[in-house]
């Protein structure tokens, strides 16, 4: 399996140079805007918190981009021609499905420490802001319910792209010479289960309101969100979507094994 | 003589239409066997299902005595008739590639081929031509110790020249403890190789049998007897 995350990021070189590249160039194109500002850091200030806020949205259209190739790539694995070499190895559908999550992680992570170096390069540049943070970045990072609440948002990004991973392997055992059949099935059965799970979350959600994760994950950073109150976040539903996530994992290999139809 | 491919009446159908039925076969170690029929006669479809890409509806499907799947993978040679291999991979990276996940990959063997074929490591695959592709797949395919070398149209993209270079690595690179499924419109070409003959049409065999006793029994090439079969085919 780690073989095969090797090479898939092999083929993605480019595409994460390009990515980075882009970023970088946001990066400074946001840290222009502190130009003239050095002589009056207190000024700055207010100015300086709008702009790593840019820059974290910015981060997540990045992620998001990245997860709808992970999507694309996987489905031209099955629906086009180098499927052939990816299905044709000795490997079992869990491995190859395996290494479509690990390089989901990697994107995750790689996301996650652009996301903070862009903060740190804004940091230094920006005198205003790097007053405001600089003496919450340490404990911050620190903060225990942060990353749980990390984790905890992984877990379910992950299980969603399972979901989506089982929906496009389903419609492909399905049929062959109907491709473009095979593709309108595969968005109907994704959007089937994630409709199905939202109703049933909602459901769920309304049965057992009083279950809640309480977190403080910013609580070492009071300047953002509910600084040291408890947050309260849904704990039913995020937990039957991971179980959801984990079915249509152990679905998607078994049909990979047995069931497929390139 | 053991058998390295047993196919029993095996039959797969999609949604919409029947690709095999009934299709029965054997293949003994040591023999080139011809898959011969028109296009949508379901070559293809068998070679998929041998190469474990494809998951029989009915029937059974023995691979050195192996149901398809894993380990039957990692003893099946398979060649597409599409380029199954990425564009950003050069021609050695595709041969790493292959060195990582097959054991039974030969490096110094594939080494060997690209020089027969004029091809270079560090030429990227996105950049070579149809042929030139098909001859880095090619040397991929027999670069592997396999016990069984499933190849769907492997002179597709070749010009005679190339095609008599790959024939002759083909000769050269057949070993007598593996077999070898070969399908091409190129009848004339090949046919020599084949010890035995399987034609397809419409997912069904409609003849089959050693290549030396159809063209005894019928006093005819291999070719002339493709036309005799499939002449309906020719005529729609």
């Amino acid at each position: 399996m780690w073989k095969l995350v090797r090479y898939q990021l092999r083929g993605r070189r480019l595409l994460y140079t390009i990515g980075l590249i882009v970023m970088g160039a946001l990066t400074l194109y946001q840290a222009t805007r502190f130009i003239g500002m050095h002589e009056s850091p207190v000024q700055s200030a207010p100015v300086s918190m709008n702009v790593p806020l840019m820059m974290a949205l910015f981060w997540v259209v990045f992620y998001m981009v990245m997860t709808v190739i992970n999507i694309v790539t996987y489905t031209q694995d099955l629906y086009g021609d180098t499927g052939y070499l990816v299905f044709g190895l000795p490997l079992r559908g869990a491995q190859v499905l395996g290494s479509r999550i690990v390089l989901l992680v990697i994107d995750t992570l790689m996301t996650l420490l652009g996301g903070m170096t862009s903060v740190i390069v804004l940091a230094c540049l920006a005198p205003g802001l790097a007053q405001q943070i600089r003496p919450w970045v340490g404990p911050f990072l620190l903060t225990r319910d942060y990353w749980v609440m990390c984790l905890g948002v992984l877990a379910v990004i992950v299980s969603f792209m399972s979901i989506m991973f089982f929906g496009v392997t389903f419609g492909k055992t399905l049929t062959n010479s109907k491709k473009h059949l095979g593709s309108i099935f595969s968005a109907l059965v994704v959007i089937a289960v994630l409709w199905a799970s939202a109703q049933f979350g909602i459901m769920l959600e309304t049965r057992f309101s009083g279950v809640r994760l309480y977190l403080r994950p910013w609580e070492n950073l009071p300047i953002v969100g509910t600084g040291t109150q408890p947050a309260q976040f849904p704990l039913i539903a995020p937990l039957m979507f991971v179980m959801l996530g984990v079915l249509a994992f152990v679905m998607t290999s078994w049909l990979m094994d047995r069931k497929l139809n390139l | 003589m053991s058998m390295v491919v047993q196919v029993s009446h095996l039959t797969k159908r999609y949604i919409t239409m029947t690709a095999l039925s009934d299709v029965t076969l054997e293949l003994p170690e040591g023999h080139i066997m011809g898959l011969l029929g028109p296009n949508g006669s379901g070559k293809t479809t068998l070679m998929k299902i041998l190469a474990g890409l494809v998951s029989p509806t009915s029937g059974s499907v023995l691979i050195d005595e192996m149901a398809p799947g894993i380990r039957t993978k990692a003893v099946v040679s398979f060649l597409p008739d599409v380029n199954h291999l990425d564009r950003w991979m050069s021609v050695g990276e595709a041969g790493d590639f292959y060195a990582d996940f097959y054991l039974d990959f030969d490096r110094k063997r594939f080494d060997e081929l690209l020089g027969i074929m004029g091809l270079t490591a560090v030429q990227k695959i996105g950049s070579l031509s149809k042929g030139m592709v098909e001859k880095t797949r090619l040397s991929l395919v027999f670069s592997r110790k396999a016990r069984l070398y499933v190849l769907d149209e492997p002179f597709g993209g070749l010009d005679p020249l190339a095609r008599r270079q790959v024939l002759d690595a083909l000769v050269a690179n057949f070993r007598t403890d593996c077999s070898m499924i070969l399908s091409t419109q190129m009848v004339a070409d090949v046919e020599h190789f084949f010890d035995d003959v399987v034609f397809l049409d419409d997912g069904h065999v409609v003849l089959s049998g050693e290549a030396e006793d159809l063209r005894t029994r019928r006093g005819a090439s291999i070719e002339d007897i493709y036309r005799e079969v499939y002449g309906h085919v020719e005529a729609r």
